[in-house]
């Protein structure tokens, strides 16, 4: 059912606790308690140091992760059920496609699991590997590709089914600035035609350029969250030791800062 | 199921791409070749070493899926996290392990065939070359079951490769756990028939007799599958023998599946 | 989700089935088993070795299991495995005994079965000769030997030479000396073969060879016991009997004890006792 109601809530993080047993002695407690919500529409900017818990909270949410304790609402379904994923798309971190494969072998797979024909199929295919600026490899296997080069054909990916909310993690990690606009103005377009985005990023610039909200995380939990207007609106010290820093990172690291004390 | 298909055909060909694979074909195409070139030197069996050679190549083939590219194309795929790839998509767990199984012994069976063909072709060079009368008695009937159970004893042991892919992320522990999965199945049913005779001189402990009355229903027992002496003598499996051999292995693999499923169900992708 | 409900049944199905089908399985690979044996059996022993590399030992308990097997189920079958399976048999061990000269079962196994149930003296000797060469150090393959030199080949003056041999070993039992001091000190072979035979009983625990070895033992004491008669006949009358019916007649002996195995005693001319069983019994089959 449509609804054109902009503040409907997608994704729902609700006190979410995950800690990995991966060694015997160390248990590594990636999310403390994380509690939040996207709106439909919206594009949604995840930033936070390293460790914070960024990757798990969307791992979580895809449902490769279980959380100890917490609710999770992926596009009102639980993210263990493989139902959840027909409206959605997920770009991993380091997207590792299959290598000996091509471009076209991938969006086919997206094609056959997604219910496409064979022929609606070859027209989309073509559409978005145009969209994608991979038309020249598209016969090449993903080993030979420059990680720019995968980072573009797993969004292709991601695109392919036209999913209302798209995920990503680390979306311009490893891109050159060509790469990197390529890949920002795909979701500003995307974003465009009603989609929701939740992304978590290094990238201080392009998060504050592109999102309507972003939450700031640290050490597993959601610190705090907030516009690009009232970054602008207020005045946070614009210069640490002498450097000057935009906006946001001034108010990230305040964040960080305070919340390590 | 549709979901499944996709997943076969996606792990089908990323195997198929895999040099490995012509190594494979090229390798065993050079045994066959010799053994038409060795069953000369006899003068006698020809046709019986023959189908010892081409027989045990198919095999070692078919055994190279669940040792070498198995391990790859499961281990790695959650090491290198392309199991992402799918299971992004509306793709549940279970369907990803039924595909990736099936892919395997598609695989399987893709080298498996091309080099039965092979061995197909070998006796016919014999023929040719050493006359025909050394080949009277040769069973097509008889090769197709050996191979049948041939691919059936690597069904088996790929889904023991996806249980143990399953439950470790290591792809080397995977590798040494196929590894011992093989050679105990292999030699279970030699232990057992030992145990079960009383013979001179032999003394064999209760608890050990009891112990391996338990294990001879978990282990499997890959040697029942091993049809090549039967083949190679053009000795035909009756109907209801063959299908004896066939319902343990089919079920045995559908065992197999179901635990490697129930383990992944639970298994963190970080 | 349906698929879910379904698959519940149908694991337990598949669970319960290939329970019920290990056996059979178990089953017709056994009905075809003993081409396996054959097939190892005529490797070259040289290849077998090459390829072991240095699993030598590993494959020559793996293969003597084989081998144990395969005789166990013949026993099992048909009660004895034939001509063609004995030679098999003893190619098994000599492939294994030349992976591994020290491994003293395929000897021990020659030994039990060879000679008890096959008949086959020689090629336990043969074997039994290589052990005294890779064992150096154990009084058994020589004491065997001895039994076999003594006890089916009749011949004496070899056995005494093997357990001469064989008392010196450092594991050698004190009457393993004791009967090799007295196999070449006299020339009575009947109380020394007794005394051979109690002492082998000893050892023995295997209910058939033991079978074997107390009719054996039977017999000999028999033939003793008629020996000395005989001489207590001369003493008394000065002259030997012409028969063992002469010792009836002259009140020594109550009655001709029977033979254990079938035959007739009767009185030589050096004073022996023999019997036309010559002590061996009626082959079967």
């Amino acid at each position: 059912m449509y609804t054109n109601f902009m503040k409907e809530t997608v994704i729902t993080y609700d006190q979410v606790f995950k800690t990995y047993k991966a060694d015997i002695r160390i248990k590594k407690k990636a999310l403390t308690g994380l509690h939040f919500q996207v709106q439909k529409g919206e594009v949604f900017g995840v930033v936070g140091p390293n460790g914070a818990g960024k990757s798990t909270a969307l791992k979580i949410l895809m449902g490769f992760v279980r959380a100890d304790k917490g609710n999770i609402d992926l596009n009102g379904q639980s993210p263990t059920n493989p139902a959840s994923h027909k409206f959605v798309g997920f770009l991993p971190e380091n997207p590792c496609l299959y290598e000996h494969l091509t471009i076209i072998d991938h969006l086919k797979f997206c094609a056959r699991v997604n219910g496409y024909s064979s022929q609606e199929s070859v027209q989309k295919i073509q559409n978005l590997i145009d969209l994608v600026d991979l038309s020249h490899s598209a016969t090449i296997p993903i080993r030979r590709f420059s990680k720019g080069m995968t980072q573009r054909a797993a969004l292709a990916c991601a695109l392919f089914h036209e999913p209302e909310i798209l995920i990503l993690d680390e979306p311009m990690s490893g891109l050159d600035p060509l790469g990197r606009q390529l890949v920002i103005e795909i979701i500003r377009e995307y974003n465009k035609k009603g989609h929701t985005i939740l992304f978590c990023s290094h990238i201080l610039t392009d998060v504050e350029r592109m999102c309507d909200r972003i939450g700031i995380m640290c050490n597993g939990k959601l610190a705090s969250i907030i516009k690009p207007e009232e970054l602008a609106q207020n005045v946070y010290s614009q210069t640490t030791n002498g450097e000057k820093k935009t906006p946001l990172e001034s108010f990230f690291l305040k964040t960080v800062e305070e919340q390590s004390l | 199921m549709n979901n499944i298909f996709a997943v076969i055909s996606i792990t089908f060909k990323e195997g198929l791409r895999q040099r490995i694979l012509y190594g494979v074909i090229i390798s065993a195409l050079f045994v066959m070749f010799f053994a038409v070139l060795f069953s000369g030197w006899f003068m006698r069996d020809i046709s019986k070493i023959i189908l010892d050679f081409c027989l045990s190549a198919v095999s070692v083939g078919g055994l190279l899926i669940p040792f070498f590219l198995a391990v790859n194309l499961l281990s790695k795929d959650i090491e290198r996290k392309t199991i992402y790839a799918i299971l992004a998509k509306p793709i549940s767990r279970t369907q990803y392990i039924l595909g990736k199984f099936g892919g395997l012994i598609a695989l399987a069976a893709v080298v498996m065939s091309i080099l039965s063909a092979s061995s197909l072709v070998s006796v016919w060079i014999g023929k040719l070359l050493y006359g025909a009368r050394f080949f009277t008695d040769f069973s097509l009937l008889a090769f197709t079951q050996a191979v049948l159970m041939s691919w059936l004893s690597v069904a088996v042991l790929i889904a023991l490769v996806v249980v143990w892919c399953c439950v470790t992320t290591s792809a080397f522990l995977a590798t040494l756990l196929t590894l011992f999965t093989y050679i105990i199945g292999q030699t279970i049913d030699d232990v057992v028939r030992f145990l079960s005779v009383d013979t001179v001189g032999v003394e064999i402990s209760a608890t050990v007799e009891k112990t391996v009355q338990v294990v001879k229903y978990i282990f499997p027992n890959l040697a029942v599958f091993d049809l090549k002496l039967q083949a190679a003598h053009n000795v035909i499996l009756p109907f209801g023998e063959f299908t004896t051999i066939g319902m343990y292995g089919v079920c045995y693999c559908i065992v197999a599946l179901s635990l490697a499923v129930l383990i992944f169900q639970k298994r963190d992708l970080a | 989700m349906k698929i879910r409900n379904l698959s519940y049944p149908v694991i337990i199905l598949a669970a319960f089935l290939t329970v019920f089908f290990t056996n059979p399985a178990y089953n017709v690979r056994g009905k075809y088993l003993e081409e396996t044996i054959s097939h190892l059996g005529n490797l070259p022993t040289e290849l077998l070795q090459s390829v072991s590399l240095e699993f030598k030992g590993v494959i020559a308990d793996f293969l003597l299991m084989k081998t144990i097997s395969f005789m166990g189920m013949k026993i099992v079958e048909q009660e004895n495995p034939d001509k063609e399976e004995w030679q098999r048999i003893n190619q098994m061990l000599i492939r294994i005994t030349d992976l591994d000269g020290r491994f003293r079962d395929p000897y021990v196994l020659a030994e039990m079965s060879f000679v008890w149930q096959a008949g086959m003296i020689d090629e336990a000797n043969i074997l039994l000769e290589k052990a005294v060469k890779n064992r150096p150090d154990d009084y058994t393959p020589l004491y065997f030997l001895g039994f076999n030199h003594f006890y089916f080949l009749n011949d004496a003056e070899k056995a005494a030479v093997y357990l001469r041999q064989a008392a010196l070993k450092p594991n050698a039992p004190d009457y393993v000396k004791g009967l090799a001091a007295r196999f070449s000190l006299y020339s009575k072979q009947t109380a020394l073969g007794i005394l051979f035979l109690e002492n082998l009983l000893q050892d023995t625990q295997d209910k058939n060879i033991r079978m074997y070895l107390e009719k054996r033992l039977t017999a000999l004491e028999i033939i003793d016991s008629l020996e000395k008669t005989v001489i207590a006949f001369r003493e008394s009358f000065q002259q030997m009997p012409t028969s063992l019916d002469d010792l009836v007649r002259s009140g020594l002996l109550e009655n001709i004890p029977a033979d254990p195995y079938g035959g007739t005693f009767f009185l030589m001319d050096n004073g022996r006792i023999y019997t036309t069983s010559k002590l061996v019994a009626p082959l079967k089959k």
